[in-house]
């Protein structure tokens, strides 16, 4: 048995002309959650879609769950769940009658159906409104109920596309809750596109950076945090506000800028090296208090625009 | 089983999108026309099947288009089929399921309502009293429903196919109603015009192999309805085109990119 829930091999898509995904290789470890992350076009959605063979690739291939994706598509979908960005339902049927009819789809007993049903409608907190014609539903509402039904077959690898897209900001809490309450709670992998970033810092383990249908950056967060820096943002608050002290530091030969808000400072250096004895130095000899000072981590909005700009 | 809940559900859908209601009134307007309005029988009619016919062959198809015109389009138009592919159903089984819940849909409400329409006009006096026109045999009048019934399959299963690669259900639906020429007066003119080029004047001449594409044009199955190696060609050939046409869906439908959002 493989370590790997995802294991993706020169995987290519065309459209006529455009090249939405670019010889392709990546892997993803079984029960870890992994973020794909670039601009609008960059291959994420494209890739998402093979991976739950809903779209054919040109060339190239890929397993989930052990599963080659061409040549096995419906094992890889009774062992995934699959959170499209814009769900969409029949209207017309009720959400009992919505989450039945994907049961079915499923081949889950009938004897197992009522308890799957009500567990993944209590979980994202629909079992009021199982009545209800998803006809009726908001747009929070359809994702929630998306979520319900990419859970009902217990799925292996949870793909989730955008969950969060179009929510407000007390839907996409609240997504994002349900979506963390997984990844403690069990052992599903986890394989989500994003552009929210803090959204994808705070559910994935890993994260991959998409531009123009390749993959040119995998890691953990942390290490990107650290690989994709040349230089440090380093804080610092004082006392009073005092604008001569930005001047004096900017002239230091390892700072490249000073950002002044207030009497707080962001001190970019030019090196990763370790300055900051020096910075206290500077500041001390010009008899200046300080609050406090350490270095600001850079987000992953930081990491991914340095990657990008890298090419 | 997953067969079953595919056919359920779109059941179920006919029913509260009311199309199987429209579908119903649709028949018994037509029915309602034939027998008391101005449709009625020609000078050359012998019975008040011509009249039904006349208006059926027309309606039939448009009953077809009305039905599948969204098949596939209307689930992409919508998203849903983004939904329903990432289980693990067969696109075979899916777009199967929904031709066979077309015919459920269609078949006893054409077939039940033609027949009633019979027994209606006999009880009712209304063929010799209206008309001053005998009641065709019931045979023959079967014959029709035989020929409409297949009809009404063969667009449903054309209209499957303009729905895979129409860009929306209205579109889907215009170009149906294109693809209606073989049964208006216009595809009947056709006909009348080869065949006085090649020195034709009556289907008897046809020899019996040409005779089987000539069962999508209007003319020929009404010249069918009386005769029974005809009758036997025309229903014969519209089922195996319908047939046919399925097969194609099925491996069209298998290859094609189902993720587009309009």
């Amino acid at each position: 048995m493989s370590d790997y829930a995802i294991e993706v091999k020169n995987l290519s898509k065309h459209y006529g002309k455009l090249q939405a995904v670019d010889d392709l290789s990546f892997k993803v470890k079984k029960g870890t959650s992994f973020g794909l992350l670039g601009l609008n076009g960059a291959g994420k959605t494209t890739t998402l879609k093979m991976l739950v063979s809903l779209i054919k690739p040109n060339s190239g291939t890929a397993a989930v769950s052990g599963h080659d994706i061409l040549k096995e598509p419906m094992e890889v979908r009774r062992r995934i769940g699959y959170v499209s960005e814009n769900p969409s339902f029949y209207t017309r049927m009720t959400t009992i009658e919505t989450l039945n009819y994907i049961c079915k789809l499923l081949d889950i007993p009938a004897k197992l159906r009522k308890e799957r049903i009500e567990k993944n409608l209590e979980l994202v907190g629909l079992v009021n409104k199982k009545d209800n014609y998803v006809g009726e539903y908001s747009r929070g509402m359809r994702h929630r109920l998306s979520l319900a039904q990419a859970l009902l077959s217990e799925p292996e690898v949870l793909f989730l596309d955008e969950p969060t897209l179009g929510l407000d900001p007390l839907g996409a809490k609240g997504m994002r809750d349900l979506i963390i309450k997984l990844k403690t709670s069990g052992d599903v992998t986890i394989i989500m596109s994003s552009h929210v970033l803090p959204e994808v810092e705070a559910i994935c383990n890993d994260v991959g950076i998409f531009d123009h249908g390749k993959l040119i950056a995998q890691d953990s967060v942390e290490n990107l945090r650290h690989t994709a820096s040349d230089n440090m943002n380093i804080e610092v608050v004082f006392t009073h506000s005092d604008n001569n002290i930005a001047g004096v530091l900017e002239r230091l030969p390892y700072v490249n800028y000073v950002q002044t808000e207030n009497n707080r400072l962001i001190i970019n250096t030019k090196t990763q090296e370790e300055i900051r004895p020096q910075l206290i130095e500077a500041i001390f000899a010009h008899n200046r208090q300080i609050v406090s000072f350490g270095i600001k981590e850079n987000n992953l909005e930081d990491i991914l625009f340095r990657i990008l700009s890298r090419g | 089983m997953k067969f079953a809940a595919v056919v359920q559900r779109e059941f179920q859908e006919h029913i509260r999108n009311r199309k199987l209601i429209f579908l119903l009134m649709i028949i018994f307007g037509g029915i309602l026309m034939a027998l008391y309005t101005e449709v009625g029988p020609t000078a050359n009619s012998t019975n008040v099947l011509d009249p039904f016919f006349e208006l059926f062959a027309v309606l039939c198809p448009i009953i077809g288009i009305f039905a599948a015109m969204d098949s596939v389009v209307g689930e992409k138009e919508r998203g849903t089929l983004e939904l329903i592919l990432s289980k693990p159903i067969s696109r075979l089984t899916l777009l199967y399921g929904k031709f066979v819940n077309y015919l459920i849909i269609i078949l006893p409400l054409l077939i039940g309502e033609l027949i009633g329409a019979y027994f209606w006009s006999q009880a009712s006096g209304l063929s010799t009293q209206r008309w001053h026109l005998a009641m065709p045999p019931f045979s023959q009048w079967m014959a029709m429903v035989a020929i409409l019934t297949a009809v009404a399959m063969y667009y449903t299963a054309l209209t499957i196919f303009i729905s895979l690669f129409a860009k929306s259900t209205a579109v889907a639906g215009l170009i149906g109603i294109l693809f209606m020429t073989p049964a208006h007066p216009v595809g009947g003119e056709f006909l009348r015009l080869t065949g006085l080029f090649f020195g034709i004047d009556s289907f008897t001449q046809v020899p019996l192999l040409f005779r089987f594409p000539l069962s999508i044009f209007s003319k020929y199955q009404k010249f069918a309805i009386t005769s029974p190696t005809d009758l036997a060609i025309c229903v014969g050939s519209l089922l195996a085109i319908t047939v046919f046409i399925m097969f194609v869906n099925g491996q069209v439908f298998d290859r094609q990119n189902v993720t587009f959002r309009l």
